[in-house]
């Protein structure tokens, strides 16, 4: 999930270069004129408690956009946003973000693909599986989501090569 | 020498000789299935002690059991079951059988004659049809899907393989 500059403004109730300033240490990728396009799951860690109590988490995905290829979260590099994410996340946020990955474990226990070298990267993915558009949404706002369905096929995308004893 | 017609013609012409045949009929399908293989009528038909009883003459069980066992299913259940007890000379006295087949095929037609040699080979168990080979299993299969570098790639493998 991807917002602009623009978009941050509006849902924290903030000034176009507040936003600016506070999305500077976020990645992002450049869209059509030159839009910046920031990551959901980095730009609400630069959200103040004020504004997360003003209702700026929902205002912010509901304004975002979604990639169509959503399942690809970005590889071993997405892992520190992530974990910075799920440090900042509020409690009733933090409460889904443990629901969400305990669905994902269940997911992937009762899928065809719970195989060896599935489950000994399965604690990077259950990190992982925090930034899908889904799931995000899910663990942001509440919005309901399948997880029996995205499990699956998200730890096959997103698993990491097998580390031969052999280097 | 192997058609049946005027044989046929007699039996069906006949009310007594078309119950006395279909009986031995009966009889030979029995003993066979004793022997555990499934004969058809028109088997029977190339018994010639069978076809002589049922046009009156007395049955010499000897000589039936005889051509009975020498028919060409029964004797390839009988050489399988001597190959498969281990048997060395009926081993070895079929292998001798198989090699003649493709002796003087031309060279357009090998590939037919080693089919039915092989086919042949299996019927009669000297060998086995091997199993299906399964290439990978799930664990390498999805090991492998973890070194692709393409994501897009990597769930369509997946969903090939049915694994999602």
């Amino acid at each position: 999930m991807k917002l602009t500059q623009r978009d941050y403004a509006t849902a924290a109730h903030c000034s176009y270069e507040t936003a600016g300033r506070r999305l500077t240490s976020s990645d992002y990728t450049t869209g059509t004129h030159g839009t910046r396009y920031y990551s959901v799951a980095q730009a609400v860690t630069t959200l103040r408690p004020r504004e997360v109590e003003g209702g700026a988490v929902a205002q912010l995905v509901a304004s975002a956009t979604t990639h169509p290829d959503t399942l690809w979260v970005g590889g071993s590099d997405s892992l520190h946003v992530a974990q910075r994410l799920l440090n900042w996340l509020p409690d009733d946020m933090l409460k889904r973000a443990i629901v969400a990955q305990h669905e994902f474990f269940s997911g992937v226990a009762h899928s065809k693909v719970c195989a060896p070298a599935v489950v000994e990267n399965l604690g990077k993915l259950q990190m992982l599986y925090l930034l899908q558009p889904d799931v995000l949404s899910f663990v942001l706002t509440g919005t309901p989501t399948n997880h029996a369905n995205i499990a699956p096929a998200f730890a096959l995308v997103n698993n990491f090569p097998h580390e031969s004893q052999a280097a | 020498m192997n058609d049946h017609t005027n044989f046929n013609n007699l039996v069906q012409a006949s009310p007594t000789l078309s119950t006395r045949w279909s009986e031995l009929t009966q009889k030979a399908i029995n003993d066979a299935c004793a022997h555990g293989v499934t004969l058809e009528p028109d088997d029977v038909l190339l018994l010639d002690e069978v076809r002589n009883a049922a046009l009156g003459a007395p049955l010499n069980e000897e000589d039936y059991i005889a051509q009975l066992l020498a028919l060409p299913k029964l004797s390839d259940f009988a050489i399988r079951k001597a190959i498969a007890a281990g048997d060395e000379t009926a081993r070895s006295a079929t292998v001798a059988e198989l090699n003649k087949i493709t002796e003087d095929s031309s060279p357009a037609r090998r590939g037919d004659a080693g089919a039915r040699k092989i086919t042949r080979a299996r019927e009669l168990g000297l060998t086995t049809v091997p199993a299906p080979a399964e290439p990978y299993d799930q664990q390498e299969r999805i090991q492998m899907l973890g070194e692709i570098d393409d994501h897009r790639q990597r769930l369509r493998l997946a969903r090939k393989w049915n694994l999602v």
